[in-house]
């Protein structure tokens, strides 16, 4: 099918309405920045396009993923037990160096400032997250949290799931969500959801520089053109739709992003000038509802020291950051960020100065949505399985409680079996 | 020839090498497909002295820890001017199968010999490829087998030996990994010299279990026994049926290419040529059905456009390294695999963000000097078509797209080319057909 209709603003941004419908929300959101009053779209007199919901009023996920399986033990430590002491020679963190947030449980020392945020009562920490029969294989642990499915071998993501069936239809919704790589991670990935994925907004358009300036226009029209047609299905059906994404969401980011630091590659702190990215796309308020990057280096089976309180400190600074900017944009109250890991480590360390595959760990939820405190109990390290942490809560009820309570999305559409509701988002 | 065998020679070389210049594609499909299979799977037949030249004038270098552009150049340009595609294509899916990264070996000149180790074994006997890289340096630091020591072994290559290498996950138990793990205590390498060495007073000589065979077994005595274990056939077909045919695995096929790995003695060769030769890489279902990875996409257009001959005499290190960084933000930082298990690859290569990659990309490579007079793509369009939109723009589908549908692009290519034929406007078509849904596809 050729293009129904094209709509050329005066700032340049262009809204081409794709198949039957425009992406409604992306031709309102980009003449909110033209000011302009937004043309009535085809069908919204008549009722067949259904009304975008206010999305002010929306709640938005931020997921960080700690790759490579991060030590839960040397993140929020028993400092009250010995038995970490003697487990951990090497490796065990000075009591008088951590920072506590229990009469048993505290923080690594590199954690300072998000002791700070727990202290004013914007951190949940939950204790020993996992599932039943945990699995030590990066790629599928790694797997189970992000498709939610432990038992089967599922291809899509659970927050894939979450956005499919979002009241944003999948064909008027082009940035429903972002992810900050180069690839986009199994957890945002349904056959049908097509998220973004960025690493900057520099390279993030359809580039024409030199001799072929004068000529950009007539290209993005012609491979418009070239993209309407659909293709058979499979593979390349899905190009064409990652193309299509491409070209409806590019404008709208460059706005919204601006010409910001585009040469920041130099920080040092990748996460943080991630962060800072996502930020920007949430004070924009596009519709967008989840946001996802990660950060690698935790498979600390050597010498694990040194390289953990680096990266603990790079994740102290980025979250913090990131808590900030929202908090000076006001959007802190509609932010909850959420840290995951594939699996916690072995609770002995080894003979490398460092820690093999383990289990369940803790994780952080962040935000002014969540009632701060710590949930659960200090690990029992006298009663480990195989040498590792016992689970006390399932993460399925992690994430059903985030859709429920945050997302406002029933967990049965997303999450396989009925999970319990915890109680750690403000209502 | 036939037309069929063009078509298919042209599939073949998609997806056992990096694509075609014309006259490579003129030459393989001289000699009929089945002999255009058994030239790929002879790489040492044909002289590549060439490219071993190109790549020691390169004026690249590995001596320093910041230097793995360096290194990524070295092999973009082999996989360019190869005249053994498949090695090349195999050396990139042993890369992705024994997924090792630069961040915690470090050294470039470990990741360049575990690089030439797959080049160099990467089509023979499984179980002698599996050896040299249980020794390899490289393999070594990165999942810390020189830290594994008896009394106080490191399981991390004895677990992935299993789950990534060979069986598979859920072919062996936890106590399996443990078992594995003393069995290979002791093979460590040497930082200084960059060498393997066994240490005999690190080595657990006791009594092991692996999988059912219980003796004082050694490192090589799990390799045997992993590499001679039909499930270890049915993990690297299913691999390379992901790399070669399409993202379903089909089950009857896979069995198959797993008989042909025990008959043939675990030969890596026997199994591709079979996988070539089979009715389902030959299927129309599976034409331009996957998505190009990054080097299949970048180096394909090379040849494809005639910028790589262009350059062969042109080569500059900031050029090489600049094409490294392409791929990389295409999503595939070459001796930087995702993880441990290599890139997931398929739909994952596409999003909008590496479909800007690829875009623009090539509006910069139809940028670069070397093509100060037209593109000899551009030049060859030219000769075919004339001064006729509509012949230009069939003239480029068929050099550019052979045997695929044209319908996408036909008309929208004539609308934007206009009355305007001048070189500009027909390297603008190219571009548009190099970043259509269709070119994506491999």
């Amino acid at each position: 099918m050729a293009l129904s209709r094209r709509d050329f603003l005066k700032n340049g941004i262009q809204v081409a309405a794709l198949g039957m419908v425009a992406p409604s929300f992306l031709v309102k959101a980009a003449y909110a920045i033209s000011n302009d009053p937004a043309p009535p779209l085809p069908g919204e007199h008549n009722g067949d396009v259904p009304a975008v919901p206010d999305t002010r009023s929306r709640n938005v996920l931020v997921v960080l993923q700690l790759s490579g399986g991060n030590d839960g033990l040397g993140t929020v430590i028993p400092y009250a037990d010995p038995a970490y002491y003697r487990l951990r020679p090497h490796l065990a963190v000075p009591r008088e160096q951590v920072l506590p947030l229990t009469d048993k449980m505290g923080l690594n020392p590199a954690l300072k400032k998000l002791r700070d945020l727990y202290n004013a009562g914007h951190v949940a920490v939950l204790e020993s997250v996992g599932y039943p029969n945990p699995n030590r294989s990066h790629f599928r642990a790694m797997e189970i949290w992000q498709t939610g499915r432990p038992d089967v071998n599922e291809p899509t993501g659970w927050l894939g799931r979450m956005l499919a069936g979002d009241d944003c239809e999948e064909a008027t919704c082009r940035i429903r969500g972002l992810n900050i790589g180069s690839s986009v991670p199994r957890t945002l990935y349904t056959e049908s959801t097509i998220v973004p994925s960025l690493t900057n907004t520099a390279n993030y358009q359809f580039r024409a520089d030199g001799r072929f300036n004068r000529d950009r226009q007539a290209q993005l029209d012609a491979i418009h053109d070239v993209c309407s047609h659909a293709a058979p299905g499979g593979a390349a059906e899905f190009v064409r739709q990652a193309a299509l994404a491409a070209f409806d969401s590019s404008d709208l980011l460059q706005h919204i992003v601006g010409p910001m630091d585009q040469n920041t590659g130099a920080n040092n702190n990748p996460l943080t000038e991630g962060l800072k990215l996502i930020s920007k796309v949430i004070a924009a308020d596009v519709g967008a509802r989840v946001f996802y990057i990660s950060i690698g280096g935790f498979d600390t089976h050597a010498q694990q020291a040194r390289t953990h309180t680096q990266l603990m400190g790079q994740i102290d600074d980025a979250i913090s950051g990131f808590y900030s900017t929202l908090e000076a944009n006001g959007h802190a109250d509609r932010v909850l960020m959420m840290t995951f890991s594939e699996f916690g480590r072995r609770v002995a360390e080894n003979a490398s100065q460092g820690t093999d595959h383990g289990t369940a760990l803790p994780m952080f939820l962040v935000g002014q949505g969540v009632k701060g405190g710590f949930y659960g109990n200090a690990p029992d390290l006298g009663a480990l399985q195989d040498g590792d942490i016992t689970s006390q809560m399932d993460f399925r009820s992690v994430y059903s409680t985030i859709l429920k309570q945050w997302m406002n999305v029933d967990p049965s559409r997303v999450i396989e079996g009925t999970f319990p509701v915890l109680d750690f988002v403000q209502t | 020839m036939t037309d069929a065998d063009r078509r298919w020679t042209a599939h073949l070389l998609r997806r056992a090498g990096f694509g075609w210049t014309p006259d490579e594609l003129d030459q393989y499909a001289a000699l009929g497909y089945a002999g255009a299979v058994d030239r790929l799977l002879a790489p040492t037949a044909v002289d590549d002295s060439d490219t071993d030249t190109l790549v020691a004038v390169a004026g690249l270098n590995l001596d320093a820890a910041n230097k793995i552009g360096d290194g990524q150049a070295l092999w973009l340009l082999r996989m360019l001017y190869t005249q053994r595609p498949l090695q090349e294509k195999m050396t990139l899916f042993w890369h992705n199968h024994f997924a090792t990264a630069i961040q915690k070996v470090q050294d470039p000149n470990l990741m360049y010999a575990q690089n030439n180790l797959f080049r160099n074994q990467g089509l023979g006997r499984f179980d002698d490829l599996l050896k040299s890289v249980a020794r390899d340096p490289a393999m070594i630091f990165w999942l810390d087998n020189n830290s594994n020591r008896k009394g106080h072994p490191n399981e991390n290559w004895g677990r992935e030996v299993m789950e990534l290498f060979t069986i598979g996950i859920g072919n062996y138990t936890e106590t399996d990994v443990r078992e594995v793990a003393r069995a290979f205590t002791g093979w460590s390498a040497d930082r200084l010299s960059g060498q393997y060495r066994f240490l005999p007073n690190q080595h657990d000589s006791g009594s092991k279990t692996v999988l059912g065979h219980t003796g004082n077994l050694n490192g090589d005595d799990v390799l045997d026994i992993l590499a001679g274990m039909r499930e270890t056939g049915l993990f690297l077909a299913r691999k390379m049926w992901r790399w070669f045919v399409n993202d379903t695995p089909d089950m009857g096929g896979v069995n198959r290419l797993a008989d042909v790995y025990i008959q043939s003695n675990h030969n890596i060769s026997a199994m591709l040529k079979a996988l070539f030769l089979s009715p389902e890489f030959q299927a129309d279902a599976n034409h331009y059905a996957t998505v190009k990875n990054p080097p299949e996409y970048l180096i394909g257009v090379l040849k494809l456009t005639g910028l790589g001959a262009a350059l062969h005499d042109h080569l500059t290190p900031a050029l090489l390294t600049g094409w490294a960084r392409a791929t990389g933000s295409m999503g595939m930082v070459l001796y930087v695999p995702t993880n441990v298990a290599g890139w997931p690859g398929g739909r994952v290569w596409m999003n909008p963000g590496t479909y800007f990659a690829r875009t623009n990309t090539v509006e910069g490579l139809l940028l670069q000097p070397a093509a100060t007079t037209a593109l000899p793509t551009v030049t060859a369009v030219q000769r075919a078509g004339g001064n006729s939109p509509a012949a230009l723009v069939d003239a480029t589908l068929a050099l550019t797209l052979p045997g695929a549908d044209p319908a996408p692009l036909h008309d929208s290519l004539i609308t934007y080319l206009g009355s305007d034929t001048s070189d500009l406007k027909l390297a603008g078509l190219l571009r548009l057909v190099l970043s259509s849904p269709s070119y994506q596809m491999n």
